[in-house]
């Protein structure tokens, strides 16, 4: 494995680390009225066992992420693993986030308590009415004024349809590229839904003041709505963009275009950007509707008289009595109500993307450890590569054959292509489009061109078996001729 | 007007939900013309089902406490007694109340006390009742 692709991979899973990192701020910093989850303001936050739990939950995640950091730089960059190959580090890198993740929000739950406990011995929780349902009538009747209003989801639903028109009349024989717009579309229905539950999620009643409580409840709806709406838009248009270009991409190859370098960048850029930008519109969210809450409380002279840490204690949200599936996170942006039917939904996710992901590395196994199989037939060949690759070539489609004692020089239009093996669509520079099922540790490489002009590369290992299927073919070919 | 419910009360929710809002009547807290939540909106933000609701408004409604238009929703429309079956229900619970007042040993000059002060706390304008 290069040394480059290596780093990348690695840089991956520091990217999850710093994430990681910056929860931890986001949950210790000491501009909030949080402390790890449990609310901790004014004289309480210079208290000594509050200072020293705070330490405790620091040095613990710092030691846990050194830890990590060193297991990445050992698996990826030492040259004697560096030869490791994408499924080991599919399986590997799963594995790392999972252990990451869970010994991350295990730390936290642990602190999180241990500053429950300490407000609770201290005397400074307020109690909380678990059994109470408040609604203030006034705000509940001006509740749709507040999200930002729905006609804007029409933007993503526009680019969704503009992107299937246009894949209908300009890219249809590139079905690989539909995988990435019916992903755009689940993903505008999961906004949708989010869209859904923030505007109809239940009011909160922060004071007696309905004036009060209709701000703090508008400036919430309208931001995180706004956000929901901005995100569909984005991530439904760079989805968009990062499809034209990889049919640009696949087109320019499939032309024999030798410099697709701009391309790639172009699609690295792009979706980079839309990471960037997805990040920034949910961090201006989530700063905006802090802000605005600070402000209006500090200007309306009001303190929240519940604190409702009780909730809180485990590091995530959970409230049966809150019928909202999302609440703003103590630490920043939203959370899931874990009481919600969405709460064993999300740990399911996380299960199920867990399984995927190592299953995904476990059936790529063969790509790497592999072989390429070939059975010669009476009429037909039929080569059997790894995971669902397979083709077959019937003798009296051949018209042309050429016998190469090194791999063509090739690039992938669109399938597997490893150090070993390359399999899929491929351009044969010099020759023209074709499939590709080639292991190229083999002696020999045949290329044969059908009867529809498309070109079919392939060797095995066994060089025999190369060479009388060679003199078959060519024999074919002659008797054609 | 702020309406609080106590999941853990033996009274029924929507018993409460009626209650809540005629105290608020009383109190001047829900003026007479103001519009109430609609039904479904009343049903998420408290977070129970919309045939709990629907049964206290209609409660509501039949006994002359808000008028429920088509295009606008609940409103409040607090009527008078005019045929005094209201005064012959109180008759009877205050009846009750009394004979319980008395039992746990309650003075008259005391429960009339209680009865000036709880009357103190409604600012309802009688004039604006039909």
């Amino acid at each position: 494995m290069d040394f480059l692709l290596a780093f990348s991979y690695a840089s991956t899973l520091w990217f999850v680390q710093l994430c990681l990192l910056f929860d931890l701020y986001f949950i210790t910093r000491k501009k909030s009225e949080y402390l790890i989850f449990m609310t901790i303001r004014g004289e309480q936050r210079e208290d000594v066992d509050v200072v020293q739990v705070v330490k405790g939950l620091k040095k613990e995640v710092w030691v846990m992420m050194a830890v990590m950091f060193v297991a990445t730089g050992v698996f990826f960059l030492l040259p004697l693993l560096r030869k490791g190959e994408l499924s080991l580090s599919i399986i590997y890198m799963t594995l790392w986030c999972t252990a990451l993740i869970w010994c991350d929000f295990k730390i936290i739950k642990k602190y999180a308590n241990r500053m429950y406990d300490l407000k609770l011995n201290k005397g400074w929780q307020t109690p909380v009415k678990k059994t109470v349902l408040e609604v203030d009538t006034v705000v509940s009747r001006m509740k749709k004024t507040m999200p930002v209003s729905e006609i804007w989801l029409a933007v993503p639903v526009w680019i969704c349809i503009g992107s299937f028109v246009w894949w209908f009349y300009c890219a249809a024989e590139y079905k690989v590229l539909l995988i990435s717009l019916l992903f755009n579309v689940l993903a505008f229905l999961f906004f949708c839904y989010m869209y859904h539950r923030m505007a109809h999620g239940k009011l909160k009643v922060y004071s007696e003041d309905s004036d009060l409580n209709y701000a703090l409840n508008r400036v919430s709806k309208r931001a995180w709505t706004g956000c929901v709406i901005w995100e569909a838009s984005l991530l439904c248009g760079f989805q968009f963009i990062t499809t034209l270009l990889l049919h640009l991409y696949m087109t320019s190859v499939a032309a024999g275009k030798e410099n697709v370098t701009g391309l790639m960048t172009g699609l690295i850029v792009c979706s980079a950007l839309s990471i960037i930008l997805f990040l920034i519109v949910f961090f201006v969210a989530a700063g905006k509707v802090k802000q605005a809450k600070k402000e209006l409380a500090a200007a309306a002279d009001f303190s929240y008289a519940e604190d409702e840490d009780v909730y809180w204690k485990n590091g995530y949200y959970y409230n049966p009595g809150d019928t909202n599936t999302f609440v703003e996170n103590r630490s920043l942006g939203i959370s899931t109500n874990m009481a919600t039917k969405w709460g064993p939904a999300t740990k399911w996710i996380l299960i199920g993307t867990f399984i995927l992901c190592i299953g995904l590395g476990i059936a790529m196994l063969p790509i790497d450890f592999g072989t390429m199989k070939m059975q010669v037939g009476v009429d037909s060949l039929e080569l059997q590569g790894c995971l669902y690759y397979k083709e077959t070539l019937p003798f009296d489609e051949v018209t042309e054959v050429y016998l190469l004692p090194e791999r063509p020089e090739s690039s992938r239009v669109w399938g597997t292509g490893t150090d070993r093996f390359a399999m899929g669509d491929f351009y044969f520079k010099g020759y023209g489009n074709g499939k590709a099922m080639m292991d190229r540790d083999a002696e020999y490489f045949i290329l044969a061109k059908r009867q529809n002009g498309k070109w079919f590369g392939f060797s095995v290992t066994d060089s025999e078996t190369m060479l009388s299927v060679y003199d078959r073919l060519k024999a074919q070919t002659e008797k054609e001729q | 007007m702020i309406i609080r419910l106590d999941m853990a009360s033996e009274v029924p929710i929507y018993v409460q939900l009626r209650n809540a809002v005629v105290v608020g009547i009383g109190k001047g807290e829900l003026a007479p013309g103001e519009g109430l939540p609609t039904v479904r909106q009343m049903a998420e933000d408290l977070g129970v089902n919309t045939m709990t609701v629907n049964k206290a408004y209609g409660i509501l409604k039949s006994e002359g406490f808000i008028e429920i238009d088509r295009r606008h929703g609940a409103r409040i429309n607090p009527q008078k007694d005019k045929f005094g079956v209201f005064r012959e229900k109180a008759e009877e619970e205050l009846l009750l109340l009394i004979a319980e007042a008395t039992v746990r040993g309650l003075e008259k000059s005391e429960f009339m006390e209680l009865c000036e002060k709880v009357y103190a706390g409604m600012g309802a304008p009688k004039a604006e009742l039909v």
